[in-house]
């Protein structure tokens, strides 16, 4: 793809809004920005949410632990409305996802960035056009100015000049950078993140944490984390939540986590199956 | 037979019955959406541009060589037994008929159900499992839109030009054969042609490929949209996608040979052709 001029300053949302993706107020601070009530979801009649009740709050960043098949990717899709419950309800920014017209929920989504499991980066485009794929499609920037704001993500998360690259040419952890410079080029409120580490190498999963904690840091936004790499969660949460078979068994500040005496929980943090085989043979959780 | 089973056979054709009615049920919806997203917002050239490549340039090959094969064997098949009862002359009708009106159309249809339909749903399959759809959702474009109505129309606008593409070839294949190969007269290979092939035949060949080019389409990229997770399910969803959208064509073909006999019969009051 042949190479545009640069221009020397892209324009910011602030200063140009009018050209941007289409943005929400945010709700008051001491109102939820995302709220699940009640929520239940089977597939093929086996249960994977039992009734999640849960709230995210401004510039928090949430963990969500839980085993793999928990439930927890399937958390995360409710949220955006990619997935619908089968009772209870979504609320987003104070609207009710089920009462949302396509148009309204697409406004809506553009206010989430979501870095997926395996960076789910269109494999037929380059990296500048995964990175700009929301204001290719939404904004009435210029392509200079897309490939401006590119550049600035891509700075954001470590990647310069990569523009041109396809994303098999690019490894685990540069996939995951680009996945997240797509995440915030639209400069969401919200970050989902759907397993960032797994599959990394322990330094670059630490990059990935150290990426996480400053989008926070200087965009302010609100993050909400699936994972069940504890060291992960322990550097990076302000909150943690732990799913076990679709019910929420803790909810509290990572200290409170850490010191929980639930035999669940405990198996979780310290990866020992026999923590829960035990409570469970000398009859349940202390 | 025992009760026990009597009721264990009524509950296994009511489960399959009740996943048939699920599944076209599912299937119409799927088409719908399709069409209220084709009709009611410009399908951008960007999006549509590399389909068109991909299933009109990309399947050249293959149209070119099943064109030229089916025009060859059917003289192979028809020369000498006319030649025999002394009717050669009319070979290239015979051959040119087949072609244009049935062999060219169905057998390009299922030379571009195994191409495109297959690509299509492997494709679109493995966007679905590798979560690519999730991901255009989450940047607010709707995969239908974004994914499947370019591929519907490339395929749409494209298959009754490859049609077309066949069936010349297909006579040019036929003419290989009984000029160059079996001595027959040039002239009256085309001369019976062009006498007895009428537009007609021309026109409904081409307008039953346009339904073979929606339906593989939709069929393909339905099984991709819907594959289930895993390497097996999108090899699931490819095989099924052209074994579904082959018996789609020989029922379209079958349905519009009896609906354009009836067609013609009305309007000219004869059946169609002497042939």
């Amino acid at each position: 793809m042949a190479q545009r001029p640069q221009t020397s300053a892209t324009p910011t949302r602030a200063e140009r809004p009018e050209l941007f993706p289409r943005r929400l107020a945010a709700p008051a601070r001491d109102r939820p920005i995302v709220r699940l009530e009640g929520v239940h979801k089977a597939f093929d009649g086996q249960p994977v949410l039992r009734g999640i009740d849960l709230e995210f709050r401004h510039g928090e960043t949430t963990v969500i632990l839980g085993r793999s098949g928990c439930g927890k990717s399937v958390l995360l899709k409710h949220i955006l409305g990619i997935i619908r419950p089968d009772a209870g309800r979504v609320e987003a920014f104070g609207q009710d996802l089920a009462t949302l017209g396509r148009r309204d929920l697409e406004t809506l989504r553009m206010q989430f960035g979501m870095v997926f499991q395996g960076a789910a980066l269109f494999d037929s485009m380059d990296v500048n056009d995964n990175v700009g794929f929301l204001l290719y499609e939404h904004s009435k920037l210029s392509d200079a100015d897309i490939r401006g704001i590119v550049r600035e993500k891509l700075a954001l998360v470590g990647l310069e000049g990569i523009e041109g690259k396809m994303p098999e040419e690019l490894s685990g952890g540069m996939r995951k950078r680009v996945a997240l410079a797509r995440a915030i080029a639209g400069d969401p409120h919200v970050i989902l993140y759907d397993e960032p580490t797994t599959g990394l190498d322990p330094v670059t999963a630490d990059t990935i944490n150290e990426l996480i904690l400053r989008m926070q840091k200087q965009l302010g936004v609100t993050s909400i984390v699936v994972t069940h790499d504890m060291a992960s969660a322990r550097k990076i949460a302000d909150r943690m939540v732990m799913v076990h078979q679709g019910r929420i068994i803790i909810d509290d500040r990572p200290e409170g986590v850490m010191a929980s005496t639930d035999s669940r929980v405990r198996s979780f943090i310290y990866g020992d199956a026999s923590l829960e085989s035990d409570a469970s043979s000398s009859g349940g959780s202390s | 037979m025992t009760h026990r089973h009597r009721v264990a056979m009524i509950e296994h054709v009511g489960m399959t019955a009740r996943g048939v009615l699920g599944e076209l049920g599912r299937f119409t919806l799927f088409s719908s959406r399709v069409f209220a997203w084709m009709f009611t917002h410009l399908t951008r050239w960007r999006l549509l541009a590399p389909q068109l490549h991909e299933v009109g340039v990309r399947s050249l090959p293959v149209v070119s060589l099943t064109g030229v094969f089916v025009g060859m064997v059917l003289a192979v098949q028809i020369f000498h037994q006319l030649y025999n009862l002394g009717a050669a002359s009319v070979a290239g009708v015979l051959i040119n008929i087949s072609v244009v009106k049935e062999l060219g159309p169905v057998l390009a249809g299922v030379m571009l159900s195994g191409r495109v339909g297959g690509a299509l749903a492997a494709e679109l399959g493995t966007m679905k499992v590798t979560e690519q759809m999730d991901a255009l959702t989450s940047l607010g474009a709707d995969p239908i839109r974004y994914l499947v109505v370019p591929r519907f129309l490339a395929c749409l606008l494209l298959i009754p030009f490859l049609t077309i593409y066949c069936d010349f070839l297909g006579v040019i294949g036929g003419y290989i054969m009984v000029v160059k190969v079996y001595g027959g007269s040039a002239h009256d290979y085309w001369y019976y042609s062009a006498l007895v092939i009428e537009n007609w035949d021309i026109v409904v060949g081409v307008l039953k490929s346009v339904f073979f080019g929606g339906a593989i389409a939709l069929i393909s990229c339905y099984k991709g949209f819907y594959s289930r997770p895993g390497a097996e399910g999108v090899g699931r969803a490819t095989t099924e996608a052209f074994v579904l959208s082959f018996i789609m064509i020989l029922a379209i073909d079958l349905l519009m040979a009896i609906f354009f006999k009836a067609f013609y019969a009305l309007v000219w009051g004869t059946p169609p052709g002497v042939l």
